[in-house]
């Protein structure tokens, strides 16, 4: 990985998943875009004495995921966002529609996505969003299994105690219909 | 009965596709307890299943990401070239001011040792050397002068030594000056051998030289000094520059100013000083002043 055709290969191979990860977890696109260049970048800088153990997606996850986590970790006082003053203030200036319910879900559930620790909502958004086992989130993050476990019921917990009420107050209907749905199968 | 954290840790990894088979099995158990075992089920796969409203809807642009890394990267290529230039002059700077400051406390501790040492002094004299020595590194750490004033150049004829103020004075090679002491008002010179040729530079401040049979006090002066005769009898000084005032050692009384390019003889025997006309300038003298040290009583 010492010339420029292997970086490039690198980076046009991987930077799309690499920014979804990063903007997962920071929710800003420039923030994400920066995170991921500072990746290459290092790769770039060290790459005559870069010793990767595992693969080269594994090394680029894990600092990707690294990175965001220590962004939020300074940022944290920016990004935490109270749940209901961002669903009244929504509901409260726009009349409702189908569009608009499924922007204030999503808007919910990243409010409370962004109100886990930084740690757990990597681990959770590998999880849930990357598909990743977690094995292999352990192996990436160089965690144990056991904390994978531990950190991701921990974001479902905390998910579910924050989002449960607002989708009964907000959405009733779309609960039950997953609930029916569920009960179905 | 299952640990209710226990059986949420299973939960997670069956909704998230990590539960191994003794855990679903252990799972279905538990399930097919209660309703309230599948309602608690139901709430955590429905919020899992509702996490897929935060779909990314995001327009990511490989290609222009690849452009600004390459000028990320140039830019830093840019910056560490930079950077090692930096280092590099700033290690040669550090080389030079290092060598810098060795020659300079060799040539210190050479001048000191200089000063210290004569051949002919008595010890008692050498251990008031030594006290004005410490007078003088007590006034230079307190910067009051700076620490350029003991540097000392040898040469093959001559010897020039650097006084306070950036005055020096030219002795011929076997001379020496013993001892120096100074302060804000005036320097002194209390011990002298030789030929001298003095380039005083303050105008403000004293300069005092004192042999056997004279005090001279200077100021902003180049002049001349030597003995004409082996017995010191008769002492020659010639003023280059600037002004002088020459008092017979033993009767202050008996002085004589000497201005910029003036020559005067004094006679020891006679106690007289006379004025030789047209001098013709005259920097160093073909013999020493004396073949022993001046050793004047303060």
């Amino acid at each position: 990985m010492s010339n420029l055709i292997d970086i490039e290969y690198l980076f046009k191979t991987h930077y799309k998943r690499m920014f979804e990860i990063a903007y997962r977890i920071v929710k800003n696109q420039d923030n994400a875009e920066d995170i991921v260049q500072d990746v290459f970048i290092h790769i770039w800088n060290k790459r005559e004495e870069l010793n990767i153990t595992s693969t080269i997606e594994g090394y680029l996850v894990k600092s990707t995921v690294n990175k965001s986590i220590s962004y939020l970790e300074k940022n944290k006082k920016n990004i935490h966002i109270e749940l209901n003053d961002l669903v009244e203030f929504e509901t409260h200036s726009k009349n409702k529609s189908s569009n608009y319910d499924d922007e204030i879900l999503k808007n919910l559930i990243e409010a409370s996505l962004d109100n886990l620790p930084p740690k757990c909502k990597a681990i959770f958004v590998l999880s849930r969003f990357e598909k990743m086992k977690n094995k292999d989130i352990a192996a990436h993050l160089e965690v144990s299994i056991k904390t994978v476990e531990n950190q991701m019921t921990i974001a479902l917990s905390k998910l579910n105690s924050e989002l449960k009420p607002k989708l009964l107050n907000y959405f009733p209907d779309l609960f039950l219909i997953f609930i029916l749905f569920l009960n179905l199968i | 009965m299952i640990n209710m954290s226990y059986i949420e840790n299973i939960i997670t990894k069956i909704i998230s596709g990590n539960a191994s088979e003794n855990e679903r099995i252990e799972f279905n158990i538990w399930l097919e307890e209660s309703e309230a075992n599948k309602s608690i089920f139901h709430e955590k796969q429905t919020l899992w299943n509702v996490l897929d409203k935060t779909e990314l809807k995001l327009d990511v642009n490989t290609n222009k990401a690849w452009d600004k890394f390459n000028t990320l990267k140039n830019t830093q290529t840019i910056k560490k070239e930079r950077t090692f230039i930096l280092y590099k002059v700033a290690a040669v700077f550090i080389i030079l001011l290092s060598s810098t400051l060795l020659l300079f406390l060799f040539a210190d501790k050479e001048q000191n040792k200089h000063l210290a040492v004569n051949k002919n002094t008595k010890t008692t004299e050498l251990k008031l050397s030594e006290e004005k020595q410490k007078t003088l590194i007590s006034k230079q750490s307190s910067n009051e002068i700076s620490p350029k004033h003991f540097k000392r150049k040898d040469s093959v004829f001559t010897q020039e030594i650097v006084l306070p103020y950036s005055s020096y004075a030219s002795l011929t090679k076997d001379n020496t000056i013993n001892a120096i002491d100074f302060n804000k008002s005036e320097t002194r010179i209390t011990s002298l051998s030789g030929v001298g040729m003095f380039d005083i530079k303050p105008k403000d401040k004293d300069f005092v030289l004192e042999t056997d049979k004279l005090k001279i006090i200077i100021q902003g002066t180049k002049f001349n000094i030597q003995a004409l005769d082996d017995n010191e009898n008769l002492i020659e000084i010639y003023v280059e520059e600037g002004f002088m005032e020459v008092f017979e050692k033993d009767n202050l009384k008996n002085n004589v100013k000497i201005s910029s390019n003036e020559k005067y003889i004094f006679n020891s025997i006679e106690k007289t000083f006379t004025k030789i006309n047209s001098p013709k300038k005259k920097r160093f003298f073909n013999r020493i002043f004396s073949k022993r040290d001046y050793k004047i009583n303060e």
